[in-house]
């Protein structure tokens, strides 16, 4: 565009005279352009500016701080002892057993809470997604209210139910083998962490039927009316046609639970507090941050913890090639 | 143009037309869904029951669902041994003040990062996305240091403030319901001299309702349910929010379950209040916050 305005040098002719109008016409309609573009980013700073201040002020600023705390010996209640020991926290908590043992129960409430949440979820969306038009709205409100009940409150309903004294999972379900009255839930790693992830998944599970819900709601009727002519069976069906379409719905649910369930915290603190290794990376955190005033070293685990969760992000993007910030969903 | 086909007609959460659908697979789903509706409530049910116990009922060896008397008067109890009301105060205030500044700043950087050209507007919102990532945790401490710089401990403010300003959530979800809305609709008013600050609030904004009813609710559940930060920067008994003001007094009355229970359905109800009013925008609004295949 710019080497067609050319400076108008003195035109005589006729010709030149109309080029020379046409260039100023031309110039003028730029500028007007121009004006409505300086506008129009104008008012774009002005809409996202409170969105870049809050990144600015409630994220980057703190991760920046924690991640200075986390190079000092920093304990509250000493501050005068402060002193900078480079990786020397990193050090500590990579040789520790108890992060990696955190480390490898936070990964195992996240694969599994997931992966039963996605198959449960689907197969609710999938009744909800068939089910008559009178019945739909009674439905997701049914389905929405473990959702819709405090984590904390429902942590603490999880742990009654399942308390040797006044819970009720003991004595209805003493068919079950390995169920009895004498069964302490809470006294060992393996069947706490079994009540940690049952209720986790109650509470959440609505959240991703829903999410798979809206995906199931964009796969085309007539490629499953087309499918279903040709002879496939429903699970050919399912596994040809519905799932390939819901590839995005899928991806962005499993993203958003994962980010979720890696950074458990509230049924944890609740129901066990950490006890008999259900400790999880963020309860560790904050028992060395909050609990123990040890600002360097919770600082050096919440780094770590944030590491991790890029990890997943990034793996996450690359396995399903879905383009999160990519335009008109063409994921 | 009177006989054109009306797309808008059409409901898009209406399930694909299904010719011949046979009994056994109806069957099937009904079971699965009432199996699936049991699932989902049994726990709640056993809540609601247990609220309504009284405590030798609940410590007894033979627990059942349904109470031998309806203890009503345990919500009494409730009311009374705790501050419910002044808690259901200050979380339906903090909730709907939150909400307020939420559903607002999301709207107009959701916009400004779909429709709106500036220099920096990509780069910077994949670094917005980028927050979504970062865990709570990490941000705790110094988010507490900067609060008790600024005087806000045991304020409404360290509750707000922090919030109130957008999140990448809720701008990620605006952004691809903007996204989504016709290219057309925007160069019809510029012809017609609208400026774009016109467009959003004239054009765009009123066909936002379902992504904003979406919006709403995930931001209603998520600060109803906070708990580690209002447990950090709240000691005061007069600013607890439910989530805190339930966990403390638990400490308390450690063995009355029915207090607890009770405690339970109340702050359930203004939740099932939240779904009910939004509901029939709600899954509408997810289908369109752009998660096509």
């Amino acid at each position: 565009m710019s080497t067609q305005i050319t400076p108008a040098a003195g035109g005589r002719t006729p010709q030149a005279a109309a080029d020379q109008e046409e260039a100023e016409v031309r110039r003028g309609h730029e500028a007007e352009r121009s004006d409505r573009t300086r506008a129009e980013a104008r008012l774009g700073w002005y809409l996202a500016g409170p969105a870049f201040v809050v990144m600015l002020a409630v994220t980057a600023y703190p991760i920046l701080q924690a991640t200075f705390d986390s190079l000092f010996r920093f304990k509250l209640t000493a501050q005068d002892e402060r002193e900078f020991i480079g990786l020397g926290n990193y050090s500590m908590i990579l040789t520790d057993p108890v992060f990696w043992s955190s480390m490898w129960v936070t990964l195992l409430i996240t694969v599994v809470t997931v992966l039963v949440e996605l198959v449960l979820g689907f197969a609710l969306a999938l009744v909800m997604h068939r089910a008559v038009r009178q019945l739909r709205g009674l439905l997701r409100t049914a389905i929405l209210v473990p959702y819709g009940i405090i984590t904390v409150v429902s942590a603490f309903a999880w742990f009654y139910a399942f308390d040797i004294n006044s819970g009720f999972v003991n004595s209805w379900f003493s068919w079950v083998p390995g169920i009895d009255e004498n069964l302490n839930w809470f006294a060992e790693t393996g069947p706490s962490l079994f009540v940690i992830m049952a209720s986790e998944i109650w509470k959440t599970t609505p959240f991703i039927s829903l999410l798979l819900l809206a995906g199931l709601a964009q796969v085309p009727g007539d490629l499953e009316e087309a499918a279903e002519v040709d002879g496939a069976t429903w699970w050919q069906r399912l596994k040809r046609v519905v799932i390939p379409n819901m590839k995005a719905a899928i991806m962005v649910a499993v993203l958003f639970r994962a980010l979720d369930a890696f950074r458990i915290f509230d049924n944890v603190f609740i129901m066990t507090g950490g006890a008999n290794n259900t400790q999880v990376l963020s309860l560790l955190a904050y028992d060395q941050s909050i609990s123990r005033l040890e600002i360097g070293l919770g600082s050096a685990i919440s780094v770590l913890l944030f590491l991790c969760v890029l990890l997943i992000c990034f793996a996450a993007i690359k396995l399903f090639k879905v383009d999160l910030a990519g335009a008109r969903g063409e994921g | 143009m009177t006989i054109s086909v009306r797309p808008d007609t059409m409901d898009p959460a209406a399930p694909p037309r299904r010719p011949r659908r046979s009994t056994v697979s109806r069957v099937i789903a009904y079971v699965l869904l009432s199996l699936g509706a049991l699932a989902c409530l049994l726990p709640f049910l056993w809540m609601l029951s247990t609220s309504l116990k009284s405590s030798t009922e609940i410590f007894s060896f033979e627990p059942s669902l349904l109470p031998e008397a309806l203890r009503w008067e345990n919500y009494v109890r409730l009311f009374e041994a705790l501050p419910m009301a002044r808690m259901l105060l200050n979380s339906v205030f903090v909730t709907l003040t939150v909400t307020l500044g939420q559903v607002t700043f999301c709207c107009t950087a959701g916009y400004a990062f779909a429709r709106l050209k500036f220099p920096g507007r990509d780069k910077l919102f994949v670094l917005y996305l980028g927050t979504m990532m970062v865990p709570f945790m990490v941000t705790l401490v110094p988010a507490y240091a900067i609060i008790r710089e600024l005087g806000w401990i045991n304020t409404y403010w360290a509750l707000i403030v922090p919030q109130f300003f957008g999140s990448a959530y809720g701008t990620f979800l605006m952004r691809q319901f903007f996204m989504t809305l016709p290219q057309e609709l925007e160069d019809a008013a510029t012809i017609d001299g609208c400026g774009p600050l016109r467009i959003f609030w004239k054009i765009f904004l009123p066909l936002t309702k379902p992504a904003v009813a979406t919006l709403a609710v995930f931001n209603i559940l998520g600060v109803w349910n906070d708990f580690l930060w209002p447990l950090l920067v709240i000691q005061d008994n007069d600013l607890k929010t439910l989530p805190i003001g339930l966990a403390t007094f638990q400490g308390l009355y450690a063995t009355d379950h029915s207090l607890l229970m009770a405690g339970a359905v109340v702050s359930l109800i203004p939740m099932l209040i939240a779904f009910l009013f939004a509901q029939k925008y709600f899954v509408e609004g997810i289908a369109l916050s752009g998660m096509k295949a």
